[in-house]
Protein backbone atom coordinates (compact mmCIF):
# COMPACT_ATOMS: atom_id res chain seq x y z
CA UNK A 1 0.00 0.00 0.00
CA UNK A 2 2.81 2.31 1.00
CA UNK A 3 4.66 1.30 -2.15
CA UNK A 4 1.63 1.95 -4.31
CA UNK A 5 1.06 5.42 -2.79
CA UNK A 6 4.69 6.46 -3.13
CA UNK A 7 4.84 5.31 -6.75
CA UNK A 8 1.63 7.29 -7.49
CA UNK A 9 3.11 10.40 -5.94
CA UNK A 10 6.34 9.81 -7.92
CA UNK A 11 4.28 9.64 -11.11
CA UNK A 12 2.38 12.81 -10.21
CA UNK A 13 5.64 14.58 -9.47
CA UNK A 14 7.11 13.27 -12.68
CA UNK A 15 4.11 14.50 -14.73
CA UNK A 16 4.29 17.95 -13.13
CA UNK A 17 8.02 18.28 -13.73
CA UNK A 18 7.70 17.04 -17.28
CA UNK A 19 4.89 19.51 -17.90
CA UNK A 20 6.92 22.44 -16.47
CA UNK A 21 9.99 21.49 -18.50
CA UNK A 22 7.93 21.09 -21.66
CA UNK A 23 6.15 24.39 -21.04
CA UNK A 24 9.43 26.28 -20.53
CA UNK A 25 11.03 24.67 -23.56
CA UNK A 26 8.02 25.45 -25.78
CA UNK A 27 7.82 29.01 -24.41
CA UNK A 28 11.55 29.55 -24.90
CA UNK A 29 11.62 28.34 -28.48
CA UNK A 30 8.28 29.83 -29.52
CA UNK A 31 9.32 33.33 -28.36
CA UNK A 32 12.57 33.18 -30.28
CA UNK A 33 10.80 31.89 -33.40
CA UNK A 34 8.10 34.55 -33.11
CA UNK A 35 10.71 37.31 -32.81
CA UNK A 36 12.48 36.08 -35.92
CA UNK A 37 9.21 35.98 -37.85
CA UNK A 38 8.28 39.55 -36.86
CA UNK A 39 11.68 40.85 -37.89
CA UNK A 40 11.45 39.15 -41.25
CA UNK A 41 8.03 40.63 -41.89
CA UNK A 42 9.15 44.11 -41.02
CA UNK A 43 12.41 43.76 -42.85
CA UNK A 44 10.89 43.08 -46.25
CA UNK A 45 11.96 45.79 -48.66
CA UNK A 46 8.96 47.57 -50.11
CA UNK A 47 10.57 48.71 -53.32
CA UNK A 48 11.54 46.46 -56.21
CA UNK A 49 15.29 46.49 -56.53
CA UNK A 50 16.34 47.09 -60.09
CA UNK A 51 19.96 47.84 -59.27
CA UNK A 52 22.47 46.71 -56.69
CA UNK A 53 24.63 48.97 -54.53
CA UNK A 54 28.23 49.17 -55.63
CA UNK A 55 29.92 47.94 -52.45
CA UNK A 56 33.27 47.77 -54.22
CA UNK A 57 33.48 51.55 -53.67
CA UNK A 58 32.90 51.45 -49.89
CA UNK A 59 32.27 48.52 -47.53
CA UNK A 60 28.83 48.48 -45.80
CA UNK A 61 30.43 49.03 -42.37
CA UNK A 62 32.20 52.12 -43.72
CA UNK A 63 28.89 53.45 -45.06
CA UNK A 64 27.38 53.00 -41.58
CA UNK A 65 30.32 54.86 -40.06
CA UNK A 66 30.05 57.71 -42.57
CA UNK A 67 26.30 57.99 -41.99
CA UNK A 68 26.95 58.19 -38.25
CA UNK A 69 29.52 60.95 -38.77
CA UNK A 70 27.08 63.31 -40.55
CA UNK A 71 25.94 66.00 -38.11
CA UNK A 72 22.32 66.15 -37.04
CA UNK A 73 20.25 68.94 -38.68
CA UNK A 74 19.29 69.85 -35.12
CA UNK A 75 22.70 71.49 -34.63
CA UNK A 76 22.08 73.96 -37.46
CA UNK A 77 18.55 74.62 -36.18
CA UNK A 78 19.90 75.46 -32.74
CA UNK A 79 22.44 77.82 -34.29
CA UNK A 80 19.62 79.50 -36.24
CA UNK A 81 17.59 79.81 -33.04
CA UNK A 82 20.53 81.35 -31.22
CA UNK A 83 21.35 83.77 -34.05
CA UNK A 84 17.84 84.77 -35.08
CA UNK A 85 15.36 85.44 -32.32
CA UNK A 86 12.22 85.71 -34.45
CA UNK A 87 10.71 82.73 -36.25
CA UNK A 88 10.56 82.91 -40.05
CA UNK A 89 7.51 81.13 -41.40
CA UNK A 90 6.96 79.54 -44.82
CA UNK A 91 10.54 78.40 -45.29
CA UNK A 92 9.85 74.74 -44.49
CA UNK A 93 8.53 72.15 -46.96
CA UNK A 94 4.69 72.31 -46.62
CA UNK A 95 3.32 69.31 -44.71
CA UNK A 96 0.46 69.16 -47.23
CA UNK A 97 2.95 67.82 -49.80
CA UNK A 98 3.46 64.59 -47.90
CA UNK A 99 0.44 62.78 -49.39
CA UNK A 100 1.88 63.30 -52.85
CA UNK A 101 5.16 61.47 -52.22
CA UNK A 102 4.32 58.07 -53.62
CA UNK A 103 7.67 56.58 -54.66
CA UNK A 104 10.02 55.04 -52.05
CA UNK A 105 12.75 57.45 -53.23
CA UNK A 106 10.62 60.55 -52.59
CA UNK A 107 9.25 59.12 -49.35
CA UNK A 108 12.72 58.42 -47.96
CA UNK A 109 14.34 61.71 -48.97
CA UNK A 110 11.36 63.72 -47.69
CA UNK A 111 11.30 61.81 -44.41
CA UNK A 112 14.72 63.42 -43.95
CA UNK A 113 13.49 66.83 -45.16
CA UNK A 114 10.60 66.81 -42.66
CA UNK A 115 12.90 65.71 -39.81
CA UNK A 116 14.97 68.88 -40.35
CA UNK A 117 11.77 70.96 -40.53
CA UNK A 118 10.53 69.48 -37.23
CA UNK A 119 13.88 70.38 -35.67
CA UNK A 120 13.47 73.98 -36.81
CA UNK A 121 9.80 74.24 -35.76
CA UNK A 122 10.39 72.45 -32.48
CA UNK A 123 13.12 74.84 -31.37
CA UNK A 124 10.76 77.78 -31.88
CA UNK A 125 8.12 75.86 -29.91
CA UNK A 126 5.62 75.75 -32.78
CA UNK A 127 3.66 72.91 -31.22
CA UNK A 128 0.52 72.87 -33.36
CA UNK A 129 2.29 72.89 -36.70
CA UNK A 130 4.97 70.49 -35.35
CA UNK A 131 2.23 67.95 -34.64
CA UNK A 132 1.08 68.14 -38.28
CA UNK A 133 4.66 67.60 -39.45
CA UNK A 134 5.10 64.66 -37.04
CA UNK A 135 1.91 63.10 -38.45
CA UNK A 136 3.34 63.51 -41.93
CA UNK A 137 6.63 61.96 -40.82
CA UNK A 138 4.73 58.97 -39.45
CA UNK A 139 2.82 58.54 -42.71
CA UNK A 140 6.02 58.45 -44.76
CA UNK A 141 7.63 56.09 -42.25
CA UNK A 142 4.62 53.75 -42.51
CA UNK A 143 4.89 53.77 -46.30
CA UNK A 144 8.55 52.82 -46.00
CA UNK A 145 7.70 50.02 -43.52
CA UNK A 146 9.56 51.70 -40.67
CA UNK A 147 6.45 53.03 -38.93
CA UNK A 148 7.27 50.97 -35.81
CA UNK A 149 9.78 53.67 -34.83
CA UNK A 150 7.10 56.38 -34.81
CA UNK A 151 4.24 54.62 -32.99
CA UNK A 152 1.25 56.39 -31.42
CA UNK A 153 2.67 55.62 -27.94
CA UNK A 154 5.94 57.35 -28.77
CA UNK A 155 4.20 60.32 -30.37
CA UNK A 156 1.76 60.57 -27.48
CA UNK A 157 4.73 60.65 -25.12
CA UNK A 158 6.28 63.35 -27.30
CA UNK A 159 3.09 65.44 -27.13
CA UNK A 160 3.01 65.10 -23.33
CA UNK A 161 6.61 66.22 -23.15
CA UNK A 162 6.09 69.17 -25.46
CA UNK A 163 3.45 70.64 -23.11
CA UNK A 164 6.17 71.23 -20.52
CA UNK A 165 7.93 74.49 -21.41
CA UNK A 166 11.11 73.44 -19.59
CA UNK A 167 11.24 70.28 -21.71
CA UNK A 168 10.76 71.77 -25.16
CA UNK A 169 13.68 69.67 -26.43
CA UNK A 170 12.00 66.40 -25.42
CA UNK A 171 10.07 66.08 -28.68
CA UNK A 172 13.31 66.61 -30.58
CA UNK A 173 15.14 64.10 -28.37
CA UNK A 174 12.46 61.48 -29.02
CA UNK A 175 12.51 62.17 -32.77
CA UNK A 176 16.34 61.98 -32.78
CA UNK A 177 16.22 58.66 -30.90
CA UNK A 178 13.58 57.25 -33.24
CA UNK A 179 15.66 58.22 -36.28
CA UNK A 180 18.72 56.62 -34.74
CA UNK A 181 16.86 53.34 -34.07
CA UNK A 182 15.33 53.42 -37.55
CA UNK A 183 18.69 53.96 -39.29
CA UNK A 184 20.26 51.14 -37.30
CA UNK A 185 17.37 48.86 -38.30
CA UNK A 186 17.60 49.86 -41.98
CA UNK A 187 21.33 49.17 -42.01
CA UNK A 188 20.82 45.78 -40.36
CA UNK A 189 18.24 44.93 -43.02
CA UNK A 190 20.55 46.01 -45.83
CA UNK A 191 18.32 48.92 -46.73
CA UNK A 192 21.11 51.46 -46.58
CA UNK A 193 19.77 53.15 -49.73
CA UNK A 194 16.82 54.31 -47.58
CA UNK A 195 19.02 55.55 -44.68
CA UNK A 196 21.33 57.38 -47.10
CA UNK A 197 18.35 59.17 -48.65
CA UNK A 198 16.92 60.13 -45.25
CA UNK A 199 20.25 61.57 -44.10
CA UNK A 200 20.74 63.39 -47.44
CA UNK A 201 17.23 64.87 -47.33
CA UNK A 202 17.77 66.13 -43.77
CA UNK A 203 21.10 67.70 -44.71
CA UNK A 204 19.69 69.43 -47.84
CA UNK A 205 16.78 70.89 -45.87
CA UNK A 206 19.03 72.07 -43.01
CA UNK A 207 21.28 73.85 -45.53
CA UNK A 208 18.24 75.29 -47.30
CA UNK A 209 16.79 76.62 -44.02
CA UNK A 210 20.10 78.22 -42.98
CA UNK A 211 20.48 79.93 -46.38
CA UNK A 212 16.93 81.29 -46.22
CA UNK A 213 17.40 82.51 -42.65
CA UNK A 214 20.79 84.06 -43.54
CA UNK A 215 19.20 85.93 -46.46
CA UNK A 216 16.89 87.75 -44.01
CA UNK A 217 19.20 87.85 -40.98
CA UNK A 218 22.88 87.73 -41.99
CA UNK A 219 25.31 86.66 -39.26
CA UNK A 220 28.97 85.62 -39.33
CA UNK A 221 28.31 82.43 -37.31
CA UNK A 222 25.64 81.24 -39.74
CA UNK A 223 27.78 82.16 -42.78
CA UNK A 224 30.66 80.10 -41.40
CA UNK A 225 28.34 77.18 -40.72
CA UNK A 226 27.08 77.32 -44.31
CA UNK A 227 30.72 77.27 -45.53
CA UNK A 228 31.62 74.38 -43.21
CA UNK A 229 29.04 72.19 -44.94
CA UNK A 230 31.85 71.53 -47.42
CA UNK A 231 33.09 68.81 -45.02
CA UNK A 232 29.71 67.08 -44.69
CA UNK A 233 28.99 67.35 -48.43
CA UNK A 234 32.10 65.24 -49.11
CA UNK A 235 30.81 62.47 -46.82
CA UNK A 236 27.31 62.60 -48.31
CA UNK A 237 28.65 62.33 -51.86
CA UNK A 238 30.77 59.38 -50.79
CA UNK A 239 27.84 57.39 -49.39
CA UNK A 240 25.60 58.32 -52.33
CA UNK A 241 28.23 57.09 -54.80
CA UNK A 242 27.53 53.52 -53.60
CA UNK A 243 24.04 53.82 -55.11
CA UNK A 244 25.06 55.41 -58.40
CA UNK A 245 23.61 52.37 -60.24
CA UNK A 246 20.13 53.18 -58.92
CA UNK A 247 18.53 55.27 -61.71
CA UNK A 248 16.51 57.50 -59.34
CA UNK A 249 19.71 58.51 -57.51
CA UNK A 250 21.42 59.86 -60.65
CA UNK A 251 19.91 63.40 -60.80
CA UNK A 252 20.54 63.93 -57.09
CA UNK A 253 24.18 62.82 -57.40
CA UNK A 254 24.68 65.07 -60.45
CA UNK A 255 23.31 68.11 -58.61
CA UNK A 256 25.42 67.43 -55.53
CA UNK A 257 28.49 67.06 -57.76
CA UNK A 258 27.77 70.55 -59.07
CA UNK A 259 27.40 71.84 -55.52
CA UNK A 260 30.73 70.23 -54.66
CA UNK A 261 32.41 72.28 -57.45
CA UNK A 262 31.10 75.47 -55.85
CA UNK A 263 32.10 74.33 -52.35
CA UNK A 264 35.64 73.63 -53.62
CA UNK A 265 36.04 77.43 -53.77
CA UNK A 266 35.36 77.71 -50.01
CA UNK A 267 38.65 77.81 -48.09
CA UNK A 268 38.87 76.42 -44.55
CA UNK A 269 42.15 76.94 -42.66
CA UNK A 270 43.15 75.44 -39.32
CA UNK A 271 45.62 76.67 -36.69
CA UNK A 272 46.60 74.26 -33.93
CA UNK A 273 46.60 75.33 -30.29
CA UNK A 274 47.30 73.19 -27.20
CA UNK A 275 43.96 72.37 -25.49
CA UNK A 276 43.36 73.39 -21.86
CA UNK A 277 41.77 71.13 -19.26
CA UNK A 278 39.69 71.67 -16.16
CA UNK A 279 37.30 69.67 -13.98
CA UNK A 280 33.72 70.88 -13.62
CA UNK A 281 31.09 69.00 -11.57
CA UNK A 282 33.17 65.82 -11.81
CA UNK A 283 33.40 66.09 -15.59
CA UNK A 284 36.62 66.63 -17.51
CA UNK A 285 36.26 69.79 -19.62
CA UNK A 286 38.47 70.43 -22.64
CA UNK A 287 38.82 73.93 -24.00
CA UNK A 288 39.78 73.69 -27.67
CA UNK A 289 42.51 76.27 -28.37
CA UNK A 290 42.80 75.45 -32.07
CA UNK A 291 40.96 77.69 -34.49
CA UNK A 292 39.41 77.32 -37.92
CA UNK A 293 38.65 80.06 -40.41
CA UNK A 294 36.12 79.82 -43.23
CA UNK A 295 36.56 82.04 -46.29
CA UNK A 296 33.40 82.35 -48.35
CA UNK A 297 32.78 85.28 -50.73
CA UNK A 298 29.31 86.68 -51.57
CA UNK A 299 29.64 85.18 -55.08
CA UNK A 300 30.26 81.72 -53.71
CA UNK A 301 27.37 82.14 -51.28
CA UNK A 302 25.03 83.14 -54.12
CA UNK A 303 26.07 80.09 -56.14
CA UNK A 304 25.54 77.81 -53.14
CA UNK A 305 22.11 79.36 -52.57
CA UNK A 306 21.02 79.00 -56.21
CA UNK A 307 22.12 75.37 -56.38
CA UNK A 308 20.64 74.44 -53.00
CA UNK A 309 17.25 75.86 -54.04
CA UNK A 310 17.42 73.73 -57.20
CA UNK A 311 18.33 70.60 -55.24
CA UNK A 312 15.67 71.24 -52.60
CA UNK A 313 13.07 71.63 -55.37
CA UNK A 314 14.29 68.44 -57.03
CA UNK A 315 13.75 66.39 -53.88
CA UNK A 316 10.55 68.02 -52.61
CA UNK A 317 8.71 68.47 -55.94
CA UNK A 318 5.41 66.59 -56.01
CA UNK B 1 9.92 -1.36 1.75
CA UNK B 2 10.69 -3.06 -1.52
CA UNK B 3 12.70 -1.15 -4.05
CA UNK B 4 12.15 -2.32 -7.58
CA UNK B 5 14.30 -1.52 -10.61
CA UNK B 6 11.64 0.68 -12.20
CA UNK B 7 11.49 2.83 -9.05
CA UNK B 8 15.18 3.53 -9.42
CA UNK B 9 14.70 4.25 -13.09
CA UNK B 10 11.90 6.74 -12.32
CA UNK B 11 13.99 8.40 -9.62
CA UNK B 12 16.88 8.90 -12.06
CA UNK B 13 14.42 10.27 -14.61
CA UNK B 14 13.00 12.72 -12.04
CA UNK B 15 16.52 13.90 -11.16
CA UNK B 16 17.36 14.43 -14.83
CA UNK B 17 14.13 16.38 -15.45
CA UNK B 18 14.66 18.46 -12.31
CA UNK B 19 18.20 19.38 -13.30
CA UNK B 20 17.08 20.06 -16.87
CA UNK B 21 14.35 22.46 -15.62
CA UNK B 22 16.83 24.17 -13.29
CA UNK B 23 19.29 24.46 -16.15
CA UNK B 24 16.64 26.03 -18.38
CA UNK B 25 15.65 28.46 -15.61
CA UNK B 26 19.31 29.30 -15.09
CA UNK B 27 19.87 29.95 -18.82
CA UNK B 28 16.69 31.97 -19.10
CA UNK B 29 17.56 34.30 -16.22
CA UNK B 30 21.30 34.63 -16.77
CA UNK B 31 20.72 35.60 -20.41
CA UNK B 32 18.28 38.23 -19.14
CA UNK B 33 20.73 39.52 -16.54
CA UNK B 34 23.66 39.68 -18.98
CA UNK B 35 21.55 41.60 -21.47
CA UNK B 36 20.29 43.94 -18.79
CA UNK B 37 23.79 45.04 -17.80
CA UNK B 38 24.30 47.43 -20.69
CA UNK B 39 20.89 47.47 -22.28
CA UNK B 40 17.37 48.28 -21.27
CA UNK B 41 15.55 51.51 -20.52
CA UNK B 42 16.85 51.87 -16.94
CA UNK B 43 20.50 51.70 -18.00
CA UNK B 44 19.92 54.07 -20.92
CA UNK B 45 17.93 56.52 -18.76
CA UNK B 46 20.69 56.64 -16.14
CA UNK B 47 23.15 57.49 -18.91
CA UNK B 48 20.74 60.08 -20.36
CA UNK B 49 20.47 61.76 -16.96
CA UNK B 50 24.16 62.71 -17.24
CA UNK B 51 23.62 65.01 -20.23
CA UNK B 52 21.46 67.39 -18.15
CA UNK B 53 21.10 70.71 -20.03
CA UNK B 54 22.67 69.38 -23.24
CA UNK B 55 20.58 68.24 -26.22
CA UNK B 56 20.90 64.57 -27.15
CA UNK B 57 22.52 63.81 -30.53
CA UNK B 58 23.76 60.23 -30.84
CA UNK B 59 24.15 56.91 -29.07
CA UNK B 60 27.19 54.69 -29.47
CA UNK B 61 26.83 51.19 -28.06
CA UNK B 62 29.98 49.20 -27.48
CA UNK B 63 30.46 45.54 -26.60
CA UNK B 64 33.78 43.82 -26.17
CA UNK B 65 34.19 40.09 -25.70
CA UNK B 66 36.97 38.33 -23.82
CA UNK B 67 40.30 38.62 -25.54
CA UNK B 68 43.84 37.41 -25.15
CA UNK B 69 46.18 39.58 -23.12
CA UNK B 70 47.82 42.32 -25.12
CA UNK B 71 45.35 41.97 -27.97
CA UNK B 72 44.02 45.37 -28.93
CA UNK B 73 40.33 45.88 -28.24
CA UNK B 74 39.27 49.20 -29.66
CA UNK B 75 36.32 50.59 -31.58
CA UNK B 76 36.38 53.85 -33.49
CA UNK B 77 33.52 56.21 -34.39
CA UNK B 78 33.67 59.58 -36.08
CA UNK B 79 31.52 62.72 -36.10
CA UNK B 80 31.81 66.19 -37.58
CA UNK B 81 31.94 68.52 -34.56
CA UNK B 82 31.15 72.20 -35.12
CA UNK B 83 32.89 75.37 -34.04
CA UNK B 84 31.16 77.38 -31.31
CA UNK B 85 29.41 74.31 -29.91
CA UNK B 86 29.89 72.69 -26.53
CA UNK B 87 29.71 68.88 -26.66
CA UNK B 88 29.36 66.28 -23.96
CA UNK B 89 30.56 62.72 -24.53
CA UNK B 90 29.51 60.30 -21.77
CA UNK B 91 31.01 56.93 -20.87
CA UNK B 92 28.45 54.69 -19.17
CA UNK B 93 29.43 51.19 -18.06
CA UNK B 94 27.63 48.56 -16.02
CA UNK B 95 28.32 48.54 -12.28
CA UNK B 96 29.45 44.90 -12.30
CA UNK B 97 32.96 43.46 -12.38
CA UNK B 98 33.17 43.89 -16.16
CA UNK B 99 35.79 46.06 -17.81
CA UNK B 100 34.86 49.76 -17.81
CA UNK B 101 34.41 51.70 -21.00
CA UNK B 102 36.97 54.43 -21.73
CA UNK B 103 36.19 57.04 -24.38
CA UNK B 104 39.05 59.01 -25.91
CA UNK B 105 38.39 62.05 -28.06
CA UNK B 106 40.79 62.66 -30.95
CA UNK B 107 41.01 65.48 -33.50
CA UNK B 108 41.00 65.00 -37.28
CA UNK B 109 44.70 64.07 -37.23
CA UNK B 110 44.11 61.40 -34.58
CA UNK B 111 45.80 63.55 -31.98
CA UNK B 112 44.26 62.63 -28.58
CA UNK B 113 42.47 65.56 -26.96
CA UNK B 114 41.00 64.00 -23.83
CA UNK B 115 39.95 60.71 -22.25
CA UNK B 116 37.35 59.63 -19.69
CA UNK B 117 40.15 57.72 -17.90
CA UNK B 118 43.25 59.22 -16.36
CA UNK B 119 46.21 56.83 -16.37
CA UNK B 120 47.96 59.06 -13.86
CA UNK B 121 45.25 59.11 -11.19
CA UNK B 122 43.50 55.86 -12.30
CA UNK B 123 40.28 57.86 -12.24
CA UNK B 124 37.25 57.31 -14.48
CA UNK B 125 35.33 60.45 -15.49
CA UNK B 126 31.62 60.00 -16.30
CA UNK B 127 31.91 62.36 -19.28
CA UNK B 128 34.09 64.72 -21.28
CA UNK B 129 32.97 68.27 -21.98
CA UNK B 130 34.48 69.67 -25.18
CA UNK B 131 34.22 73.32 -26.16
CA UNK B 132 34.86 73.02 -29.88
CA UNK B 133 36.54 75.83 -31.83
CA UNK B 134 37.38 73.92 -35.02
CA UNK B 135 34.78 72.42 -37.30
CA UNK B 136 35.88 69.08 -38.64
CA UNK B 137 35.91 65.36 -38.26
CA UNK B 138 36.70 64.14 -34.74
CA UNK B 139 37.15 60.56 -33.56
CA UNK B 140 35.79 58.74 -30.50
CA UNK B 141 37.96 55.78 -29.55
CA UNK B 142 36.39 53.15 -27.27
CA UNK B 143 38.67 50.98 -25.16
CA UNK B 144 38.35 49.12 -21.84
CA UNK B 145 40.32 49.32 -18.60
CA UNK B 146 40.89 45.58 -18.20
CA UNK B 147 42.27 42.93 -20.52
CA UNK B 148 40.67 39.49 -21.02
CA UNK B 149 37.38 40.52 -19.39
CA UNK B 150 34.09 41.17 -21.14
CA UNK B 151 32.92 44.72 -21.23
CA UNK B 152 30.07 46.78 -22.55
CA UNK B 153 29.00 50.36 -22.38
CA UNK B 154 27.08 53.19 -23.91
CA UNK B 155 28.38 56.59 -24.89
CA UNK B 156 26.03 59.47 -25.64
CA UNK B 157 26.92 62.55 -27.62
CA UNK B 158 25.02 65.71 -26.69
CA UNK B 159 25.47 69.39 -27.49
CA UNK B 160 24.59 72.97 -26.62
CA UNK B 161 25.52 76.32 -28.10
CA UNK B 162 28.39 78.09 -26.36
Amino acid sequence: MVNMNSSKSIFKHLKLNAFISLFITVLFFSTSCQKKQTLTENGSTPETKVAKPDTTVIAPEVIDGLLHSIPSPLEISLLIKKTVVSFISDITNPYTNCDNYTTPFKQAVNLGVYSADIGYLGLYNKQTVSTLYVRCLRKLADELKVGQFFTSEKLQRARTYSTHPEQQDSLLTLITMSFEEMNEYLNEKNRRNVSVLIVTGAWIEALNLSLKVYEQNPSQALLERIGEQKITLDNIRLVLSVFKNFPEFAPLIEHLDELKKVYDRVVITYTYGEPEFSEEHGMLVVQDKSTSKVEITPDILNDIRALTIRIQKLVTAV
Amino acid sequence: MVIRWWHLYKLIEIMVIKYFSSFLFFCFFTIGVTRAQCEGDAFFDSCMSKIKTYTFLKTYTSKIKKSKKGKERTEMHSYVLSKGTSYMITACSSTGPEAKLIVTLEDGNHKPLASTYSEKTKKHYPAIGYNCQTTGIHYFIFTYDKDMIEGCGVSLLAFKKM
